[in-house]
C-alpha cells in the first residue's frame, strides 16, 4: 500500500515527503491510481513498437539493406516520444501510470541495446566483465586475474552478481549478464523515480527527471551494459536516496544506507568516488543552509569516506595509477589550452559530422537555458533548501565535464563518462523547469493525493501561495484580464509541444554524441578498428584457438579488434602500444627493440586490415597516429613477418593469423 | 492463502518454504524450475525477508519496498560473496544458493520476531473484477508484448544470420614435441572447419631437401581434423590448405627449423 504521497504538483518547490497517516479512503484512492494505467499501457504499446522498428533497422543493417538508418530514427522516436509526452502532460494519473511509463522506457530502451547485439557480448567492456565473470564461475574465487581489464579485479560486485545468477539459474553467462544488466537498469531508474519523489514528493517530477536522464549521453548503452559502472549506479542513488531519508527512516534507513555506501565501494571506482564526492557536499549543503542534522549528513559522508577509502588503501591499490593517466592528461590539455597551444584533436571514436556537431551544441545550449531558469528562480527565492543547491552544483559540474570534451584525445569519452553521474542531477533540475512551463496536474486524483495534501506542502504549495496564485492559468488576475479559458490551454499546449520537442532534441543529440558512434550505429559488416563491429566469428575463432594451443597469460600484440578478443576469449595478456610493429614497412632493430621491451611472444595480425582505413580513426589502443589515419596499412607492411627468420605462422583462417615471435 | 500478507506468521511460513524450495530446485539442476528459482534466490526472496526485518512497519511506500527488495538481494550476493571468500569459502553454485535461502530464511526469523506481536491489519477486499477494465488494460500489454517478442525475434534472427554467414576454415601448426638428434619432429597439423557441408581439402607440407607430404581430407561442419606429421628440423617447413581443385592455397602456416635437441 502506498504511504508516499504521489503527486503532479510543481517541482522543486516542495519539502521532503514524509509518510503520511495513511487512511483508507486515501488507501483506496492510491490502490486505483496504482493500477489505472490503461493509457500508459497503449502508450507503452506505442513505444513497443518503435522497439520494433528499430530492430528492423538494425536487422537491415546486419542484411546489408538500405532504409536501416531512417528505421533507426523513427524508431528511436516512437520509443521515446509517446512516453516523454504523457509525462508532461497534465493528464498523468498518478504513481501506477508514472511507474508504468518511466520502468517501460527503460525496459524497451534497453531492449533497445540488446537488440544490437542479442546473441554475444561484442561491446569490449562487456567482454571484459564476461570473462571475469567466467573466471569466477570456473575458480570460484575472488580476485582473480583479469588482463582485459587488470582494475576490475578489486571491484569484484558486477561479477558475484552475475556469476551467482548464472550459478543457480544454470543459464550461461551472456545470458545471466545480459538479465542482470536489463535487471540493473530497471534498478537504476527505479531508484531515480523514488530519490526524486523523496526529495520533492512530485511523481510527476519524478517521472520527468527519469525521462530527461534517458536523454542522457551514454543511458542508452554504457549505463546499461554487462560493466561494472552499471552494478554501482543503482547503489550509489540508493546510498544518496538513505542520505535524504535518514531523518524519517532512522537505523533500518542508516542500515541500507551503508550497504549501498559498501556495494558502490567495492563495485565501481569512479561510483565510489562520485559516491563520497555527492555525500560530502550534500553534507555541507546541510551545514550551510541549514545548520540543523548536520551531524547526521556529515557522519554518513563520513562512512563513505572510510569505506571508499579503506577498500582503495588496503585492496584496490592499482586504481590511482588507472585512473591517473587521464586526468593528466585532461590537465595536461587544460594547460596547453591555458598557455595558448592547440590540444590534441586526435580522438578515438572518429570524428563527428558538423551536423551532429551541430545538434550536441544546440542540446547543451538548451540545457545551459533550463539551469539558468532553475539558477535564477533559486537565487529571486532565496532558497535554503540543500537538496536544491546541490542539484545546482550538481548541474554545475555537468557543464564543467561537457567542456572537458574539447579537451584532448580523451575528452569526449571522459565528458560522456562523467555525464552519467552529472547528467542527474542536470535531469532533476531539468525536469523541474519543464514542469513548471507545463502547468499544474489537471487530474483531480493527482492533485489528492499530492504534496498539496501534506501539511507543509499546503503551506507552500501553489495554491496557496501568494506567487503561485499570481502565477496560476485558473486562479490569475493577470490571466482573466487577458482572454478566456482556451487561451491558457493554448499556451499550456504550446508549452507542452516546446517542452517535447526540446526532449526530442535531447534525445538525438544523445544518439548522436553517445555510444554507438554513428558509423556503428547499426550492426552490419565487419569493419577494421569497429569495436562491436570488429567482433566475428573470424576474429572469435582466432581468439579461442590462442586459448586452447597456446594456454594463457601469453604476451600478445593486437589491433583494436583483436586486443579485446584475445585477452577475453583467448585469455592472453594483451599488448595495445605495439603499433610500430605493424606500421613499420620493413622489419627492423626497433622492432626487435620493441619485441624485447614489451616481452611479446605472439603477434596477432588481421589481414582485413590492408583493405580498409580504421573506421574509428585508430588501430591500435595505444596509437601514436590515432585521428590520422586516413588510409590502410598496406600488404607489405603485414607480410615483412613472413620474410621474417624465426618467426613461425601458427594460425591461420583467411583473415587472422597469429605468428610466434619468441625466436625471432 | 494470499501471495502477500500482513499476518507475521503466515508471511514467515512464506518465505521459508519460498526459499527452501527455490534453494531445492536450483541444486536439482533441471532448467524450467532454476530458472525461475535461480531468479527469485538472485533478485527478490533474500532483499524482500530483509525489508521485512528492517522496516517491518509503515512508513515506506510500496515502491521503495520493491526496490529495496531488489536492491538488497543483490548486495546479498555481493556483500555475502566478499564475506564468504574472505573466510575461504568457494564461491560455488551451492554456496550462492545457500547464501541466499539462508538470508531469506534468517531474515525472515528476524522479521517474524519483530513483528509478531503485531495483530494482522485489515487489507481491504477487492472490489469484484471489471472484465471490462481488465481487457482495456491487458490488450495494449499483451500488444505490447507481442511487438516485443516480435523484436526479439527478428534481432535473433538476422544476428544469427549474419554470424552463419562467415564459414571459418582455419589452419593450424604446432610443434608437438622437440626436435630429435635423427634430424625430424613431430609437428601437429590441425584443419577445423565451419562450411555448411562437409568441404574436401587437400594439405601439402613441405620442407627442405624436397620434403612434401601430401593428404586429401573432408573436414565436415564443427570438426577439427588432426593430424601428426614427422617434418625435417632443418629449415622451415610449410603447411598449404588447398580446396579441392585450386591451384592458390586457401591457408598457409609455417614453423621456421628448430635447434635439434641434445
Amino acid at each position: 500500500m502506498l504511504t508516499a504521497p504521489p503527486s503532479t504538483a510543481p517541482p522543486s518547490t516542495a519539502p521532503p515527503s514524509t509518510a503520511l497517516p495513511p487512511t483508507a479512503p486515501r488507501r483506496a484512492r492510491d490502490r486505483d491510481n496504482f493500477i489505472d494505467v490503461a493509457a500508459a499501457a497503449w502508450l507503452l504499446a506505442a513505444s513497443s513498437f518503435g522497439v520494433l522498428v528499430v530492430a528492423s533497422g538494425y536487422a537491415a543493417g546486419r542484411l546489408g539493406l538500405p532504409g536501416g538508418g531512417v528505421l533507426y530514427w523513427v524508431g528511436n522516436l516512437l520509443v521515446f516520444l509517446p512516453v516523454a509526452a504523457r509525462v508532461l502532460s497534465r493528464r498523468l494519473r498518478g504513481i501506477g501510470e508514472a511507474l508504468v511509463l518511466v520502468l517501460g522506457l527503460a525496459v524497451n530502451q534497453y531492449l533497445l541495446k540488446w537488440a544490437y547485439s542479442p546473441d554475444q557480448f561484442r561491446f569490449p567492456d562487456e567482454l571484459q566483465h564476461w570473462a571475469a565473470t567466467r573466471t569466477l564461475l570456473h575458480t570460484g574465487q575472488l580476485f582473480q586475474a583479469n588482463t582485459a581489464l587488470p582494475v576490475s579485479v578489486h571491484f569484484p560486485g558486477l561479477e558475484e552478481m552475475g556469476a551467482a545468477l548464472a550459478s543457480m539459474t544454470g543459464l550461461p553467462v551472456t545470458a545471466a549478464g545480459m538479465l542482470l544488466a536489463g535487471v540493473l537498469h530497471l534498478l537504476l531508474v527505479a531508484t531515480l523515480f523514488m530519490l526524486v519523489v523523496r526529495t520533492s514528493g512530485s511523481v510527476r517530477l519524478a517521472a520527468l527527471s527519469c525521462v530527461v536522464y534517458a536523454t542522457g549521453l551514454h543511458y542508452l548503452f554504457f549505463d546499461s551494459m554487462y560493466g561494472y559502472q552499471t552494478a554501482a549506479l543503482p547503489f550509489l542513488l540508493l546510498a544518496v536516496w538513505a542520505s535524504r531519508a535518514l531523518r524519517q527512516g532512522g537505523w533500518p534507513v542508516l542500515v541500507v544506507g551503508l550497504v549501498a555506501i559498501l556495494v558502490t565501494t567495492v563495485s565501481h571506482h569512479v561510483s565510489a568516488l562520485v559516491l563520497v564526492a555527492t555525500l560530502a557536499l550534500l553534507a555541507a549543503a546541510e551545514l550551510v543552509l541549514r545548520g540543523s542534522n548536520k551531524a547526521r549528513g556529515l557522519a554518513f559522508a563520513a562512512a563513505a569516506l572510510l569505506a571508499v577509502a579503506a577498500w582503495f588503501g588496503l585492496v584496490a591499490h592499482e586504481v590511482l595509477g588507472y585512473l591517473a593517466p587521464p586526468v593528466h592528461n585532461m590537465l595536461a590539455a587544460l594547460t596547453r589550452l591555458a598557455t595558448g597551444g592547440q590540444p590534441a584533436a586526435a580522438t578515438t571514436t572518429g570524428g563527428s559530422p558538423l551536423w551532429a556537431l551541430a545538434i550536441q551544441a544546440a542540446s547543451l545550449l538548451a540545457l545551459l537555458a533550463l539551469f539558468l531558469v532553475a539558477a535564477r528562480r533559486a537565487v529571486r527565492a532565496r532558497t535554503r533548501s540543500p537538496w536544491r543547491w546541490f542539484l545546482l552544483l550538481g548541474a554545475l559540474a555537468f557543464f564543467g565535464a561537457s567542456s572537458v570534451r574539447f579537451l584532448g584525445a580523451q575528452g569526449p569519452e571522459l565528458a560522456g563518462r562523467a555525464a552519467t553521474f552529472t547528467y542527474l542531477p542536470m535531469s532533476i533540475l531539468a525536469a523541474g523547469v519543464l514542469l513548471r512551463l507545463c502547468g499544474p496536474a489537471s487530474s483531480p486524483r493527482n492533485r489528492l493525493c499530492g504534496p498539496a495534501s501534506s501539511p507543509r506542502a499546503r503551506l507552500r504549495g501553489p495554491a496557496s501561495s501568494p506567487r503561485a496564485r499570481l502565477r496560476g492559468p485558473a486562479s490569475s488576475p493577470r490571466h482573466r484580464l487577458r482572454g478566456p479559458a482556451s487561451s491558457s490551454r493554448t499556451r499550456l499546449r504550446v508549452a507542452v509541444s516546446a517542452s517535447l520537442l526540446l526532449l526530442a532534441l535531447l534525445m538525438v543529440a544523445a544518439r548522436v554524441g553517445g555510444w554507438p558512434p554513428a558509423w556503428e550505429q547499426l550492426p552490419g559488416r565487419y569493419l577494421v578498428s569497429g569495436y562491436e563491429r570488429g567482433v566475428d566469428p573470424l576474429g572469435l575463432a582466432a581468439a579461442s584457438w590462442t586459448r586452447s594451443a597456446l594456454g594463457t597469460g601469453n604476451r600478445v600484440a593486437a589491433d583494436l579488434n583483436g586486443y579485446p578478443l584475445v585477452s577475453t576469449y583467448g585469455g592472453q595478456d594483451p599488448v595495445g602500444e605495439a603499433a610500430a610493429l605493424y606500421d613499420d614497412a620493413q622489419w627492423g632493430l626497433s622492432d626487435e627493440m620493441l619485441l624485447q621491451d614489451l616481452a611479446i611472444s605472439y603477434v596477432w595480425v588481421d589481414a582485413r586490415t590492408t583493405g580498409q582505413v580504421p573506421a574509428s580513426g585508430s588501430l591500435f589502443p595505444q596509437d601514436p597516429r590515432a585521428g590520422q589515419r586516413t588510409g590502410a596499412l598496406s600488404t607489405s607492411q603485414l607480410s615483412k613477418l613472413d620474410q621474417l627468420s624465426g618467426a613461425d605462422r601458427l594460425y591461420d583462417n583467411g583473415a587472422v593469423r597469429i605468428y610466434d615471435m619468441r625466436n625471432a | 492463502m494470499r501471495l502477500w500478507t500482513t499476518d507475521p506468521m503466515a508471511r514467515l511460513l512464506i518465505l521459508v518454504d519460498a526459499a527452501a524450495l527455490a534453494v531445492a530446485a536450483v541444486l536439482a539442476g533441471w532448467t524450467p524450475v532454476a530458472v525461475p528459482a535461480g531468479l527469485l534466490l538472485a533478485f527478490v526472496l533474500p532483499g524482500a525477508a530483509l525489508v521485512g526485518a528492517l522496516v517491518p512497519g509503515r512508513g515506506h511506500s510500496r515502491l521503495e519496498r520493491c526496490v529495496l527488495a531488489v536492491a538488497l538481494s543483490l548486495a546479498v550476493l555481493v556483500l555475502g560473496g566478499l564475506g564468504l571468500h574472505a573466510v575461504g569459502v568457494r564461491l560455488t553454485q551451492v554456496v550462492w544458493a545457500g547464501l541466499s535461502g539462508g538470508t531469506t530464511v534468517a531474515a525472515a526469523v528476524l522479521a517474524h520476531l519483530r513483528t509478531f506481536r503485531e495483530q494482522p491489519r485489515k487489507v481491504e477486499r477487492a472490489g469484484p473484477v471489471d472484465r471490462g477494465r481488465l481487457a482495456r488494460h491487458l490488450a495494449p500489454l499483451v500488444l505490447a508484448l507481442v511487438l516485443l517478442g516480435g523484436a526479439g525475434w527478428l534481432s535473433l534472427a538476422t544476428a544469427a544470420r549474419q554470424t552463419s554467414a562467415t564459414q571459418v576454415t582455419a589452419l593450424s601448426i604446432m610443434d608437438t614435441a622437440a626436435a630429435s638428434v635423427t634430424g625430424s619432429r613431430l609437428v601437429t597439423v590441425v584443419v577445423s572447419n565451419q562450411e555448411a557441408t562437409p568441404t574436401r581439402y587437400v594439405l601439402t607440407v613441405t620442407g627442405p631437401d624436397g620434403y612434401a607430404v601430401t593428404l586429401d581430407l573432408t573436414a565436415s561442419k564443427g570438426s577439427a581434423w588432426r593430424h601428426s606429421i614427422s617434418v625435417p628440423t632443418s629449415d622451415r617447413v610449410t603447411a598449404n590448405l588447398y580446396r579441392s581443385g585450386d591451384t592458390t592455397p586457401f591457408r598457409t602456416v609455417y614453423l621456421h627449423g628448430s635447434v635439434v635437441a641434445q
